[in-house]
């Protein structure tokens, strides 16, 4: 019996629906962008820290609109709204410490999100390998 | 018909997936990918293309900046994740406006919009024709010119409004004017079907202008007009 027609199912938190629309159920495209956005997130978040340190709101502000597609290419809308409005928050602020709250919670986010989609990543190989052999 | 394409885009996860869009479409040339508008500037001040994939927030200069520095104006599909751009977008002409991400099915309905654009461009530049008069380039749309006269080595170009007398041959005018909406009716006029008033005879009309129409012109003539 074949297994090749076995569709790969994400987990959990992954919007399953989206990110086949998206990719158009192309698995190496999608580990490919999964892994590209882990690259982008993690060096975005380093800058983010930075900004954040020297009170710089602007450049701030640009990390998150520059995180903030990144949930979408990996199938987590629901965080790219979150970054969106923090974003937006942004221009309504007179200087970081507005937003701590905000800010704690996006890093948070992020490395909680790094180290899923590492796993999914790790998932997908798998599953890759499986069909292949 | 491929579209020979820029995308200029900072985030690397956005271009790839970009890019796969544009080679699955089949209707894209992608020529390039560059990271901010500086570099996309370099490459487009040597090179034309038919359409640009632009983001707009970027390190250095914004994708609008680049825009009003570009020489000249090719299609525009704004890839950004920032909604509130839309009204710069219609400010700039832009063809599309793609929030990231988007769908295949999205990013094609931007490549029809860009097809359309592009033909209606393609309209605007055929309805019309520069002829040179006293040193400078003067525009006429053809359905402004009623006819045109030769007059040894130069034309003369009549609208309803002006006369214009430019250095050329009918032969030359001949082969331009072909599968618009004009004939050769005299080896020394061709007239706009379109602005002709009457026909008696050897002679046709045009806002009070008698016009000869020889004998070996004259089936034309009948043939291309809608006689009842």
């Amino acid at each position: 019996m074949s297994h090749n027609n076995l569709r790969y199912i994400f987990s959990g938190r992954f919007d399953t629906d989206y990110l086949q629309e998206l990719y158009d159920n192309d698995l190496d495209t999608i580990m490919d962008i999964f892994e590209s956005s882990v690259t982008a997130i993690t060096a975005e978040v380093g800058h983010a820290v930075h900004h954040y340190h020297n009170g710089d709101l602007d450049s701030l502000r640009r990390v998150f609109h520059k995180i903030k597609p990144l949930f979408g290419y990996v199938g987590l809308p629901s965080l790219q709204e979150y970054v969106h409005d923090v974003e937006s928050k942004c221009a309504h602020v007179n200087s970081v410490e507005q937003i701590t709250s905000d800010y704690e919670r996006i890093i948070g986010i992020v490395s909680d999100t790094v180290n899923v989609l590492t796993q999914e990543l790790a998932r997908m190989k798998m599953y890759s390998n499986l069909k292949v052999s | 018909m491929k579209f020979t394409s820029l995308i200029v885009e900072d985030l690397k996860p956005a271009a790839d997936h970009l890019s796969k869009l544009c080679e699955r479409s089949g209707m894209i040339e992608l020529k390039g990918h560059y990271l901010n508008a500086e570099d996309a500037l370099e490459y487009l001040s040597e090179n034309l293309v038919d359409l640009i994939f632009l983001d707009v927030e970027m390190p250095g200069k914004s994708g609008f900046e680049m825009l009003d520095q570009l020489a000249y104006q090719p299609q525009v599909i704004l890839t950004t994740s920032k909604t509130e751009y839309a009204y710069d977008a219609f400010e700039y002409k832009v063809c599309d406006f793609l929030k990231k991400p988007f769908t295949y099915q999205r990013f094609v309905e931007a490549l029809q919009k860009v097809e359309v654009r592009k033909k209606q461009s393609e309209g605007e530049e055929n309805d019309q024709i520069f002829i040179k008069v006293n040193g400078k380039l003067v525009r006429l749309k053809y359905d402004e010119i009623l006819f045109m006269e030769s007059m040894g080595d130069y034309v003369k170009f009549v609208t309803a409004e002006k006369k214009f007398i430019t250095h050329n041959t009918m032969k030359n005018l001949e082969v331009k004017f072909t599968g618009q909406s004009f004939l050769k009716v005299h080896r020394s006029y061709i007239v706009n079907l379109a602005a002709i008033d009457d026909i008696q005879e050897n002679t046709l009309y045009i806002k009070g202008n008698q016009i000869p129409v020889s004998k070996a012109n004259r089936s034309s003539v009948m043939e291309r007009i809608n006689v009842l």
